[in-house]
Parts: structure tokens; sequence; C-alpha cells
């Protein structure tokens, strides 16, 4: 209140200066110079410190450490690494899916609280989520007592420091991620469109194909970009729930660091990891083409 | 700039306009058939939404649903369309029982309030859809989109995205794909109601004329009146999930079935009391002459404009005195808002230039032809 009482002030007050949008203008820049600041300081000089270390640091700058990754060490670690984190998010999208479809359509106090179930889960920490499910599958788990009583398996299976494990762990963890990001888009979606396409003679199957779902694409696109770029970045549930048999890129970048204590190679690796998820971004983001589908910005 | 003066140029093309011929194949637009309501009910837990509507539509007319917000016209037409099954009774499109019939097999065009135009779709997208889940083939679904846009005089609008489209071109583009697969009846569920007044006016007008020439069956819901009367061969009022009255504008007016239909079409002077033969006796005792004999409680109509002043006063008119409270220059006709024993009474007059509207406090004696006056007798 009183700011914006002393900046009015100030411009009625001028005589002859600066007109409204010139000092109106001022403002905006005055008020944009701590953020953009904030943002080289934590963001752009952290950045070009890690391309200048990637590039030999002190006593570079040199190639070296990007020609040492084109070892098939580490081109078959990228590739596995880009496999998991694409049948994680293929894994989220499938569930989540149908999970959102239920939330967005369902008007009852069960999907509010299943809301809520899923916000809450955000907020726990990934390490407690992690570990707890080590306790649910480990060999005299929950899991694997239930199977055994119920005669399913008579051994207990591997279901824990392994693939499997990690699998289970990571697309526990992101879906959260993609439900939400599916809820909205799917709770925007018009119901009317539906009910237009069953008047005009399409199935509830062919309504879906043809209407629901081409409408959902841009929210399935954006979860699907959310949970892929955290899903090749993950380092903490693989590492634990993989038991050592699961090695993924970020895994690498630790081994660099703290076992090879390879600065260089640390840092090379991290920014091909960086330019790989843009790239990726870039690519889906022309494919989906989220904007041309709604024709959005075109008047 | 340019798609307003096209907009404006194809919306005033209201003139007569040769119906479209196809260029080849067999003539497109088929006849709509009748729709009939056999005690149809829709309950919802212990409320009756809809309760018991029995109506005949038949093929080709034009039949409006109208009542104010919650009176179940939207349930009738949810259960048309079939997105609500009915509690009990059956609903008949043809001679077929098409109560259970799941909505994507009833074949009839629906259109909606805001549009629903698929907004992924273009104009021609959009209007092919529902000859494209029917599997037509390729050639005849060109021939039969290029005859319903020509209909709704939307053709040079084929390739447009909706979103390019403004709310009276959506509104065609919506009804060009309410028709092309050839219905067997049309459902319209306010489709003009997010329109501007002028564009409302035209656009009522190119319905009607399309619904005409193509012999269709539309059920029109809406909740103004002027529109149903405007298009309708019959309305149908409804209140409370009930129908009110069904019967052509012009009875709806001049004969209407309760005190609720007399006050939902425009303004009506309504009298409480009983009928003893030659005379109805109000609640405050007042004697008015009837033009035909009746008994038992009834409430008395006479419209506004049927009050007739002083010296246009003829032998067997009420004779009763008012004082005049407010009057109002509306255009073509006056208004006159009267104090008298009887309660407010309200009259309306043609302008006539020669005398001034009477200042206010005036005396005035008053009546009415006894043959206009509208006797409803309850039950």
């Amino acid at each position: 209140m009183g700011n914006a009482t002393s900046i009015s002030h100030s411009i009625t007050d001028t005589p002859g200066g600066a007109d409204w949008e010139t000092q109106r203008r001022r403002v905006t820049v005055t008020l944009l110079v701590v953020p953009i600041a904030m943002m080289a300081l934590l963001f752009l000089v952290p950045l070009g410190y890690l391309v200048w270390l990637s590039l030999g640091g002190p006593s570079g700058p040199n190639v070296n450490s990007y020609r040492q990754l084109a070892a098939p060490v580490y081109l078959n670690l990228a590739y596995y690494t880009l496999q998991l984190a694409f049948i994680v998010t293929v894994a989220c999208a499938v569930i989540a899916y149908p999970l959102a479809y239920l939330l967005a359509n369902i008007e009852s106090a069960v999907s509010r609280l299943m809301i809520v179930g899923l916000v809450i889960s955000l907020w726990l920490s990934v390490l407690a989520r992690t570990y707890s499910w080590i306790i649910i599958l480990q060999r005299n788990g929950v899991v694997n007592d239930l199977l055994q009583q119920a005669g399913i398996t008579s051994k207990p299976l591997p279901l824990v420091y392994n693939e499997t494990g990690v699998y289970i762990g990571m697309i526990h963890i992101l879906l959260p991620y993609m439900g939400m990001t599916l809820y909205p888009t799917l709770r925007a979606i018009d119901g009317s469109l539906v009910r237009s396409a069953l008047s005009l003679g399409a199935s509830p199957w062919t309504t879906f194909r043809r209407v629901y779902f081409p409408l959902s694409l841009s929210g399935l696109v954006s979860g699907s970009i959310l949970v892929f770029t955290m899903a090749i970045g993950f380092f903490v549930t693989p590492a634990i729930l993989g038991g050592g048999r699961v090695n993924t890129i970020v895994m690498a970048i630790q081994n660099q660091v703290q076992v090879l204590v390879d600065l260089p190679l640390a840092a090379a690796t991290s920014v091909v990891l960086l330019l790989v998820s843009l790239l990726i971004l870039v690519v889906y983001e022309r494919i989906a083409g989220v904007e041309r589908i709604f024709g959005k910005g075109r008047q | 700039m340019t798609t307003a003066f096209i907009e404006q140029s194809a919306s005033g093309a209201a003139a007569p306009r040769a119906a479209a011929r196809p260029a080849s194949g067999k003539p497109i637009g088929t006849a709509g058939v009748g729709v009939r309501f056999e005690s149809l009910a829709k309950r919802y837990n212990d409320l009756y939404a809809v309760d018991g509507v029995n109506l005949d539509v038949a093929p080709g007319e034009f039949l409006s649903i109208l009542g104010p917000s919650g009176s179940g016209k939207t349930t009738v037409l949810m259960l048309i369309a079939g997105f609500v099954s009915p509690s009990s009774g059956r609903l008949l499109l043809g001679d077929q029982d098409i109560s259970r019939i799941p909505p994507h097999k009833r074949d009839i065009g629906v259109v909606f309030q805001n549009y629903a135009l698929f907004p992924h779709l273009d104009v021609r997208r959009n209007v092919a859809f529902p000859l494209e889940v029917r599997k037509v083939a390729k050639d005849e679904i060109a021939r039969r989109v290029a005859w319903a846009l020509e209909r709704v005089h939307m053709s040079q609008y084929a390739d447009r995205r909706v979103s390019q489209l403004s709310g009276g071109q959506q509104q065609r583009v919506a009804l060009a794909r309410a028709i092309v697969f050839e219905p067997r009846a049309l459902l319209m569920d306010e489709p003009l109601a997010a329109l501007d007044r002028n564009l409302r006016v035209d656009m009522q007008h190119e319905i009607r004329s399309l619904q005409r020439s193509l012999g269709q069956t539309v059920i029109y819901v809406t909740h103004d009146q002027e529109e149903a009367l405007n298009l309708s061969d019959r309305v149908a009022v409804m209140d409370h999930g009930r129908l009110q009255q069904v019967d052509t504008p012009k009875n709806l007016y001049l004969r209407p079935a309760n005190p609720f239909v007399a006050g939902f079409f425009g303004e009506a002077n309504l009298f409480r009391g009983n009928a003893e033969a030659a005379a109805f006796v109000t609640e405050s005792g007042a004697r008015l002459p009837l033009a035909r004999s009746a008994r038992g409680k009834a409430v008395l109509c006479v419209r506004p404009e049927m009050i007739v002043f002083g010296d246009k006063q003829k032998e067997g008119f009420p004779s009763l005195e008012g004082t005049v409270v407010e009057t109002r220059f509306q255009g073509s006709i006056l208004r006159i808002s009267l104090r008298t024993p009887l309660g407010p009474i309200m009259a309306v007059r043609h302008i006539n230039t020669t005398d001034d509207a009477p200042p206010e406090g005036t005396r005035l004696t008053f009546g009415w032809d006894p043959e206009l006056g509208h006797l409803m007798v309850q039950e």
C-alpha cells in the first residue's frame, strides 16, 4: 500500500518529466533486477563452471573427458538409462491415465480423498518411500508372505535389490507427477464434447479414441516429459532398490566423483546428460505439437 | 475485418435462396419422424425431475419445451438424447421404443448450447464426424458435408479451425453437423442462448426455414418465451417436472391453462375468486361479468391490452374505478399502472398522438369485454 502510494506520487509530482509509460518501464526493470541476478548467480554461473570443468578445468581447454565418454561402457550405461526412463514413463502413463480419468469424472468424497492422497505422496520424502519398498518387497516381506500363504509360489520371489525392485520403486515415486499433470487436463475436457460425439453416432470406444484421447494428449505429453526427465536423473531409488545390480548414468557420475575422483569426467557426463534431456524435450514437443493441436496463438 | 464482412453477408442472406441441390446422387435430407412420450418419468432418489410426461410430437413438427430453470426441461432433453434413462414410462421415436437404446444408436441430431464442436478438428472434419463413424464412403462424405455446409451458409469456412469462428458461425457448423447424417429428429438445447440479440433473431429465422425445408422434427429446449413463440408450431410449457400446457403460441397467450402459464407468457392481471354462474366474485367481493357461465374456485385472466377506459366502455363490460400510479412510455405503447380496490392493475394503450398520458393521480373508469377475459377453473 505504502509503496504504491509513493510510486504514484512520484509520477504525478514529476514536473514535465518522464510520462507514465516510461515510469512504469523503469519500475518493471528495477523489479526484474533481483530475479535475473538470482538466476545468473544460482544457475548460469554453476552451469558455466560445470562446462569449464568438463573441458579440463585449470589444465584445459581440451575434450579429453568427452573422448573418454565414447567408451562402450558409458554408451551402454546411457542406453540402459534411457530405456529405464522410457519404460517407467510408459508404465506411469498406462497406470495414471485410468486413475486420472476416474478422478476427473467421478464427483464424490472418495475422489477428493484420492487427490489428497496423491498430493500427500508428493510431500513424502523419496528416501522414506524408497526404503518402505524394501520392507514390503524383501524375502520375508508382506508381498512374499502373502504369495506363499496363497500358495502361488513356494519360495520367496526376488522382488528387490534387482531390476524389478527399481521399476516398482521408480514407477511408484513418479506416478503422482503423471497423475497430477493429467488430472487437470482431463478435468478441463468439456463433457458436452463426449455427449456430442455419442449423439452423433460414435460408440463409447470411438468417442474415446477420436475425441477424448486427442484432447487429453497435451496433458499426457507434459506428464511424460516431466516423468521422463526426472527418471533419467533418478539416483536414490535405483541405487537403493537396485542393490548394486542396476547402474544408471547418474550412478556413474557419483562413481566418477567419489571413486575415480575424476571431476572433469563427471562434469562432462553431466553436461551430456543435460544436453540429451534438452534434446528429448525439444523433439517431444515437436512431435506432439501440443500448441498446434489446438491452434493456440493463431488468430 | 474481412471475417466480419463475410459473416454479415452470410447471415444477411435470409432472402429466399434456392435449396442446395447436390451435384449427383440421391437428394440429401430426410423428413423427421414423430416422437412420443408415454408417462415418461425420471426420479432422482425421491425427487421427480420429470413426472409423468405424455406428449406427442408429430413428424415434421417444431415443438419447443419451455420452462424456467429447474423445471425439468433439461432432464427431458437428456432423456430424449439418451444420456439419462427413464425411471418409468416409454419414449418412442417413430414406432421404435428407444427408452433403453444408448445415445449413439438413436440417430437423433443434437445441437448443444455451447456448440460442442471438436476443437482438434477443422470445420470440415467436424461435420464429417457423424458420417466417418458410420463408415460412409469417402466421396459420399465429401458430397454430404458440402451439402450441409451449404445449407448453413458456411461453405467458405470448411478449412477453418473451430477456434477461428465466431459464436454464430460455430452454431451454424454445429447445426450442419447435426443434420448431415440425416437424423430421425433434431434436438436443440438453447442453441442461441450465447448469441447476441440481433444474431439470435437471424438464426431463429434460419433454423425455422431449414427445419421447414427438410421437414425435420425439431424439439427445441429453451427458457426464452419470445424465442419459443417465434419458432414453434407448438410449445410445451414445463414447471416442477410436469407439463403445464402444450399448445400453439396463440392459445398459450389467449387461453392459458393455469396461472403459471398465464404469468409466463407476457403480463396478466389475475383475479382470484369463485365463478358463480354468470358472474365471477373476487376475493375482495367485486362481481365481474363472465361471457360463459361457470362454477367453482377459479382465476380470471385479463391481459393488459384488453383493458379499455372511460368512453370506450360498452354495455356489459365491468365498470371499475382506479387511480393512475405510474405511466411509462415504451415505444409504440403506453403502460399504465392503476391502483384499484381489486389490487394493482396493469393496462397498455397504443400511443395516440392526439391525447396525452393521464397524469399520476387521475381517477379513471375502466373495464374489458367479458368475451376476452379468460377463466381458469381450478379443480
